[in-house]
């Protein structure tokens, strides 16, 4: 081994360990980056995974619902069809119904913004604008297309919760995409 | 049943020593030495592929007995290359003269290695043992790849003793004569990352790959970048060893601004701008830049290489057809706005519209979104549609007949350096070695090969013997020629013996005698021969 070391190293001038400095320094920088780069792909998965939590907290929601049995909290229990067109009916909102999820006591309120701690963990829209919506939740609304791929749009937090509302839900990766988590049927 | 005991004995022995031949015996060209070698790394390898890729929970859980039977067989093959390794210890040079040669393999680092990554698991059907030490002794077959790795190392370093560590530098990442095998294997190392890294690219865009998969592609790239980044700063640092780019930053500066080292630098540099500019730019897109790593790889194509050297070597007729090209999609172009905006004002809009329309057509793609329908536009476009059949494969017969001109000179250019090797008369193993190479460059089957070593050989012959009887005519000798053919030297001193024995029987005893008695006509060598060639003519006188 010393041999071989000797061999490799042994006619070495200043130079030579100038480009053996810069070949270490940058290993050293691609490491840093990289590490960094791991840790923030490290963070997306560990919301995909909270987000995956977010879904079948909403399915088995919606099964208790659908077999009439109670649930909690009220403000995200939907109303029929018939009811909302009623004038004057008292109806949940998906604002009330997101921000009660993810308060203080609520089902969601480990599920933070990993990527940006400081900011909230779900939004309205993915926006490169905004910075802080990297790594939050977004919540979208499907309306399904019988003919065709159904439309996904935002959703509007006074959207009016209603039985059988299909929703989409991503999350605002490091680079502003969405990346799709899943659906969910209230 | 001592008579069965020896013929057991020494059939034991031709089998070992054929197993020996067959499977590790280095020094034969045709054994299966290298492609057992090859066998042995893909399979640690994958191992180690195997290995990753159990900590991938998505990819291990459904898959579990197919990673054990993966696993078991692994182990069955390099029990077996042990035991074979083991078992013809006593033809290996390394252990022959050992006392007990078996033993001295057994002891050796290799084969303790070997012994390491197998062994555990033998012991962990006795024992009871954590399955995951007994995972991570796997780790230990990595070890097995110094076997193919150490070897290239001694040899690189004798090849290169008393060169600068830059040229060891420069040896390893170009092929030079002290290259050797080191310098193949670490190419080999480089085109497996491109692949690797291309295919992660390539499966990152696949949502539910890239889902549960997103940190592992992270880690990829970022290995990627450490390997390459390398190889780019060794290549640049060692470039002045290139008598082309010998000035210390000029000849780097042109090094750095040769089309492989652009694709090299275009093959890391979305990481750095990524990694630093993010916050400042959208930088997404240069992702898609990671698969011009691909290009890396044409540095390992010798076609590739002989293409560039077509396109250079026809880009003036190049050119010239595509100004044809050019000029005959704006005429189409222009006269296919002429015709159609007015029908179709929504399609022809504008002569850029046209200009797509043109292409399209010429191109004989055909999407059919746009089209005329004017007579005159459809006449226009049936001269059009034949035309283009005939233009557009103007440039793709100029490219292969050049192509197929290039490989004509380059392989008249292999059979100059035959003719060269073959002056000698011998072909070295080293002039073996070379000749191999460049004709797996030019992708030379062997028969075609033995073929044009037989044609340089006949030529050679015939040239040779052209040349002889030229210097029998004109009763020249080329002596340096002879120095080279002892063959044809003897032969040539047997024609003059017996020329001189002619001129012996037709010429006069006595005053040849005369001449040759004084000392001042003739040396004494002279004297001596002239006395053995007129005894040897008066014996055939008397005999007569």
């Amino acid at each position: 081994m010393k041999k071989i070391i000797q061999g490799i190293f042994g006619s070495m001038k200043f130079s030579d360990s100038i480009f053996l400095c810069v070949l270490i320094a940058n290993l050293i920088l691609v490491a840093y980056l990289g590490v960094g780069s791991h840790d923030k792909a490290l963070k997306v998965g560990q919301s995909q995974a909270n987000g995956e939590q977010i879904i079948a907290w909403f399915e088995e929601f919606g099964q208790k619902l659908e077999a009439k049995e109670l649930v909690t909290p009220e403000s995200c229990i939907p109303s029929d069809e018939g009811i909302v067109s009623a004038k004057n009916a008292k109806l949940n909102i998906w604002k009330s119904c997101v921000d009660t999820l993810f308060a203080d006591k609520g089902p969601f309120y480990s599920y933070t913004n990993l990527l940006m701690p400081k900011d909230p963990a779900y939004a309205l829209k993915c926006d490169k604008q905004d910075l802080g919506t990297s790594g939050a939740f977004i919540f979208e609304k499907m309306t399904m297309n019988p003919a065709g791929p159904p439309s996904v749009g935002p959703m509007d937090p006074q959207e009016k919760l209603v039985s059988g509302m299909n929703f989409r839900l991503s999350l605002c990766d490091t680079g502003y995409y969405l990346i799709k988590i899943g659906e969910f049927k209230l | 049943m001592n008579l069965n005991a020896n013929s057991i004995s020494s059939l034991n022995m031709r089998l070992r020593k054929r197993v020996y031949d067959l499977l590790f015996n280095a020094h034969l060209k045709k054994n299966f030495h290298h492609q057992f070698d090859r066998f042995i790394t893909y399979m640690i390898v994958f191992n180690m592929a195997g290995l990753v890729l159990e900590h991938i929970p998505i990819i291990y859980e459904s898959r579990q007995h197919l990673f054990h039977l993966f696993d078991v067989m692994s182990l069955g093959i390099f029990t077996v290359e042990y035991a074979l390794r083991f078992y013809v210890a006593p033809e290996d040079p390394a252990f022959k003269n050992a006392k007990v040669p078996r033993f001295a393999f057994f002891k050796s680092p290799f084969a303790l290695i070997d012994l390491a990554s197998i062994l555990p698991f033998y012991l962990g059907a006795f024992f009871d043992a954590d399955l995951r030490v007994l995972r991570a002794l796997r780790l230990l077959r990595l070890f097995k790849l110094f076997r193919a790795l150490a070897p290239a190392v001694k040899e690189f370093l004798e090849k290169n003793h008393g060169k600068s560590f830059r040229y060891k530098v420069y040896a390893l990442v170009n092929e030079t004569p002290t290259s050797g095998q080191l310098h193949h294997i670490f190419d080999f190392m480089i085109v497996l990352w491109v692949i690797l890294s291309v295919l992660s690219v390539i499966l990152e865009s696949v949502h539910i790959v890239n889902y549960y998969l997103h940190a592992e592609f992270v880690i990829l790239d970022i290995m990627a970048v450490a390997v390459f980044s390398t190889e780019y700063l060794m290549r640049i640092y060692s470039c002045p060893e290139d008598p082309r780019f010998k000035a210390w930053l000029t000849g780097r500066l042109k090094n750095a601004t040769q089309p492989t080292s652009i694709i090299d630098l275009l093959a890391i540099l979305p990481f750095y701008l990524e990694s630093f500019l993010h916050h400042l730019f959208d930088l997404r897109f240069l992702r898609v830049f990671r698969l011009m790593r691909l290009l890396k790889l044409a540095r390992y194509s010798g076609a590739t290489q002989s293409l560039f050297v077509v396109i250079k070597r026809e880009w003036p007729v190049m050119k010239a057809s595509a100004f044809i090209m050019i000029l005959l999609v704006m005429l189409a172009a222009c006269l296919g706005y002429l015709f159609e905006h007015e029908a179709q004002p929504d399609k022809f809009e504008n002569i850029p519209q046209s200009i797509y329309w043109a292409v399209i057509t010429l191109a004989s793609v055909g999407y059919g979104d746009i089209s005329p329908i004017t007579p005159a536009g459809r006449a226009m476009t049936i001269v059009l549609a034949l035309l283009g059949i005939g233009i557009f494969a103007i440039p793709a017969a100029i490219l292969s007949s050049a192509l197929s001109d290039q490989l004509r000179i380059e392989r008249e250019k292999m059979m100059n350096e035959l003719y060269h090797m073959l002056e000698d008369g011998v072909i070295s193993p080293e002039e073996q070695e070379l000749i191999e190479a460049e004709a797996k460059r030019l992708h030379l089957s062997n028969s075609e090969l033995d073929r044009l070593l037989e044609k340089a050989k006949v030529q050679m012959g015939l040239e040779q013997a052209a040349s002889a009887k030229e210097a029998t005519a004109g009763h020249e000798l080329d002596l340096q020629f002879l120095s080279t053919h002892p063959a044809v030297a003897a032969e040539q001193l047997k024609i003059t013996i017996s020329k001189l024995q002619q001129i012996m029987s037709v010429s006069s005893a006595d005053e040849l005698a005369n001449y040759f008695g004084d000392p001042n006509n003739a040396t004494p060598l002279q004297s001596a021969l002239f006395q053995l060639l007129l005894q040897n003519a008066q014996k055939q006188k008397g005999g007569s």
